[in-house]
């Protein structure tokens, strides 16, 4: 399913609705691929002030996928027997289906395994090596260079191998000044202007308000690469095209996490390359003054809880405060348990619910599933009645340890004495699903 | 008590909260965004406030708590002689102070996380006179301050346990610095607050209703870095932070009906400003501005949650932690009898803004320039 509009009004704001992809087969020539088959996860790897690194593969359960260096020149698998019951071949279903950057290999044994771009992937069966979680000052991870090779003692666990990236621009062929980002808020990589950094966006049709729409323009010596197509304009000058459709960049947008285009023109859509999964039950309203708001199926805002980290300042802001991955699977579902559950309601997913891109499913103590999204489990808020609300959103939850030594405070990290004066300040904090690239 | 009283007191220069005269029959609203909130301090005499004066400065609970671990006075003034500066000790003390919190099975733990595993090290409390507050109803006489500007007998517990501390003895505008660093950031990232005051003619006495809501930019800063008067600002449609009060005008002063109040806030200031049972007054200075209190009770431990979230920010936050505890006095909790909440009394500061609604319809218009001659006082 291709992303839609549909104009909803909801406690007097004017909401846009975005449905995303849900990994069904494009009806459309023109949609997006999804970035990952169903069962690989996308990983983001950030440093201890949280910032990003890099984006990594993950199975099913975001656990690291490796590259072996060995199959590099061959594009099959050079790891059978013992190597690869170190290492086990990331198996493909007997109805995988290979897509753009994603193919299946066969093995010596018959089984079939996944590749990207044309490597081989696997598991590790021991302990994948983590840098220590960042604290709530900045941790003592590995430093920011360990951190940035996939090929690192903290990213890989033997000499040969290397955590496999996510490197979808480098099999994307771009025009000069073009370039291939991932846009959070535009749920995939799209592609953004390289002169004024803002996110292109393709019409079927001529834009109405010209004066705000602005064509992609072409040099005169430009040549096709890719998907990219060149269209003459009545005026002689040259635009680009994304897949038979006029490239435009709309004046209205401030910086490349803003899509305030698919709010002026209906058949507006960025320009994407890839589409991150989502779940049928999962959609993005973007409200006015507040941008892309992550909903649940009947517009109730989707929450996050997160350990409490000292930040000064942008909390609110769109991509202001999220926690690290590692972080957010240590809090994982602990962090709304018993009377919290009176408050915060999980967000269920189904019995068959498969994991993709950014969504893991997670199991909860009493044994139903939940979604989480970039490694934190999702929740509603009772208090929100109707789209738009958000009174779940900027709460924290102080929690001091008793000197019985009773309560547990692993899930805010206070319980870190080798970290007392990183990890002060335990407790936890509930804000909407951040989006951040 | 006269009005005299009041501005002899505090140096204000309040005005009658009166505004440009409009039409009689139409009612009118003046905007604000509050530009300057943290707990009220009254410092103008230290000595009768704390007349130990044993809590010290950062340097002196340093070495309380290298004590606590086992130095020796003298060892411990040497060490913290010998540091950089009195907060960057070598890092295996600082573990040490750090984590000389114990628990039941002799495990030590971070004392910032456990402050109630941590020998309370009974800091000085505030034994003056006089604090800012509102009389809330507490029950104990002896509790009770005499407030500078009204001279009535005010609850204010939380100036007893905070105010002997260093990063307190602060005079307005300066804040107390762990609310004056969080607060600075808040100006230029945070969501501001607005405030409303609406009724039927604001040049006279008379009732008013107060609303206060978030609005959804940060406050904007003049050349000279003060919050600017006269900006727009946007009304948050989140009902979260909406709040109507009712109150009136009397002889230049605004004071509500006590009601409860909440703000959302943003640590690592305050996480909202959550105070039940609020009172408030509020005088308009010659400029517009806005300048009052605040008092009530709010939940001590997210009080104290601001210190304790930031390690050696201008405090000695466990043995303010245990202060503030003791000294909490009201709404005990059924289970364990102990108080959950404490009296405080907040100084504030507004300017006049412009106040719409996310449609553009402005519902609050700016007041700086409309203020007219003080009115004739009793007494003067």
């Amino acid at each position: 399913m291709l992303m839609k509009t549909t104009l909803l009004h909801a406690a007097g704001f004017t909401a846009i609705s975005l449905a995303l992809a849900t990994g069904a087969a494009a009806a459309d020539k023109n949609a997006a691929p999804a970035s990952t088959p169903v069962g690989i996860t996308l990983v983001d790897v950030t440093n201890a002030g949280d910032k990003f690194l890099w984006r990594r593969l993950g199975d099913a359960t975001g656990n690291p996928l490796y590259f072996y260096d060995k199959d590099e020149t061959t594009g099959k698998s050079s790891c059978n027997d013992e190597c690869a019951k170190e290492f086990p071949p990331l198996l493909a279903s007997a109805t995988a289906v290979a897509s753009g950057d994603w193919s299946v290999v066969a093995r010596a044994d018959g089984a079939k395994q996944w590749a990207y771009q044309g490597r081989p992937l696997y598991r590790y069966s021991g302990k994948d090596p983590t840098a220590e979680p960042p604290g709530r000052r900045g941790g003592r991870a590995g430093g920011p260079e360990a951190l940035s090779d996939p090929a690192s003692s903290v990213n890989t666990p033997k000499q040969g191998w290397r955590r496999a990236a996510f490197t979808p621009e480098s099999t994307t062929p771009t025009p000069s000044g073009i370039e291939l980002q991932s846009l959070a808020v535009a749920n995939g990589y799209g592609f953004i202007s390289s002169t004024n950094h803002m996110v292109t966006y393709v019409l079927k049709t001529p834009p109405k308000d010209t004066a705000r729409w602005a064509p992609v323009y072409a040099p005169a010596v430009a040549r096709p690469i890719g998907d990219f197509t060149l269209a003459t304009r009545e005026d002689g000058t040259t635009q680009w095209a994304y897949k038979g459709q006029r490239l435009y960049t709309f004046s209205g947008d401030y910086s490349d996490t803003d899509l305030n285009g698919i709010l002026a023109e209906k058949d507006a859509k960025p320009a994407l390359a890839f589409e991150h999964y989502t779940p049928p039950s999962v959609a993005v309203d973007i409200l006015p003054y507040r941008g892309p708001v992550m909903t649940n199926a009947k517009g109730l805002s989707l929450y996050t809880v997160s350990r409490y980290k000292l930040q000064y300042g942008g909390r609110h802001a769109r991509d202001g405060y999220h926690a690290s991955y590692a972080v957010a699977k240590l809090v994982g579902t602990r962090g709304c348990t018993a009377d919290c559950l009176k408050d915060y309601r999980p967000l269920v997913a189904p019995a068959n619910a498969q994991p993709s891109g950014f969504w893991e499913v997670v199991a909860r103590a009493d044994g139903s599933k939940q979604w989480a999204y970039k490694g934190s489990a999702l929740y509603t808020f009772a208090g929100d009645k109707k789209p738009g609300d958000i009174q779940g959103n900027n709460r924290h939850e102080v929690m001091y340890g008793d000197k019985e030594g009773k309560r547990d405070l692993s899930v805010t990290g206070g319980d870190n004495a080798a970290a007392a004066r990183e990890m002060a300040g335990s407790g936890l904090y509930w804000h909407l699903v951040t989006f951040f690239n | 008590m006269t009005f005299m009283k009041i501005l002899s007191r505090t140096a204000l220069v309040a005005v009658p909260l009166c505004f440009a005269a409009a039409p009689a029959s139409a009612a009118e609203t003046r905007g604000y965004v509050i530009s300057w909130l943290a707990t009220a301090t009254n410092v103008t005499d230290f000595k009768a406030n704390c007349p130990q004066n044993k809590n010290g400065g950062r340097t002196e609970w340093t070495i309380r708590d290298l004590v606590a671990v086992g130095y020796t006075r003298k060892e411990a003034e040497d060490i913290v002689t010998n540091a950089p500066n009195s907060t960057e000790l070598p890092a295996d003390i600082t573990r040490k102070t750090d984590t000389r919190a114990v628990l039941a099975n002799g495990q030590h733990v971070s004392i910032y996380n456990y402050p109630e595993a941590v020998t309370d090290p009974n800091i000085e409390t505030v034994s003056g006179k006089f604090a800012y507050g509102f009389d809330l109803g507490g029950k104990t006489e002896a509790n009770k301050f005499e407030d500078p500007d009204t001279h009535s007998k005010v609850d204010n517990q939380m100036w007893r346990a905070v105010g002997c501390t260093e990063s307190f003895r602060a005079v307005p505008p300066v804040m107390p610095f762990p609310e004056e660093v969080a607060w600075n950031v808040m100006v230029d990232t945070s969501p501001a607050w607005s405030l409303m005051i609406t009724g039927d003619d604001l040049s006279k006495d008379g009732k008013v209703t107060l609303t206060f809501d978030r609005v959804t930019q940060h406050l904007e800063r003049d050349s000279a870095g003060n919050v600017m008067s006269n900006a727009s600002y946007v009304i948050d449609g989140s009902p979260k932070s909406h709040n109507v009060l009712h109150g009136e005008i009397k002889d230049g002063m605004l004071t509500i009906t006590p009601s409860n109040l909440y703000l959302q806030g943003e640590m690592p200031y305050y996480a909202e400003i959550a105070i039940r049972n609020a009172h408030m007054r509020i005088t308009q200075q010659p400029e517009g501005k806005l300048l009052g209190y605040w008092g009530g009770y709010v939940n001590w431990m997210r009080f104290i949650y601001m210190y304790t979230a930031r390690p050696g920010n201008g405090s000695d936050s466990v043995g303010l932690y245990h202060a503030i505890k003791k000294l909490a006095d009201a709404n005990p909790d059924p289970k364990t009898g102990q108080n959950q909440e404490i009296s405080t009394t907040f100084r504030m500061e507004a300017v006049p803004a412009y106040i719409a609604t996310a449609d553009g319809k402005v519902l609050g218009m700016a007041s700086a320039g409309d203020v007219v001659a003080p009115a004739k006082v009793a007494g003067q």
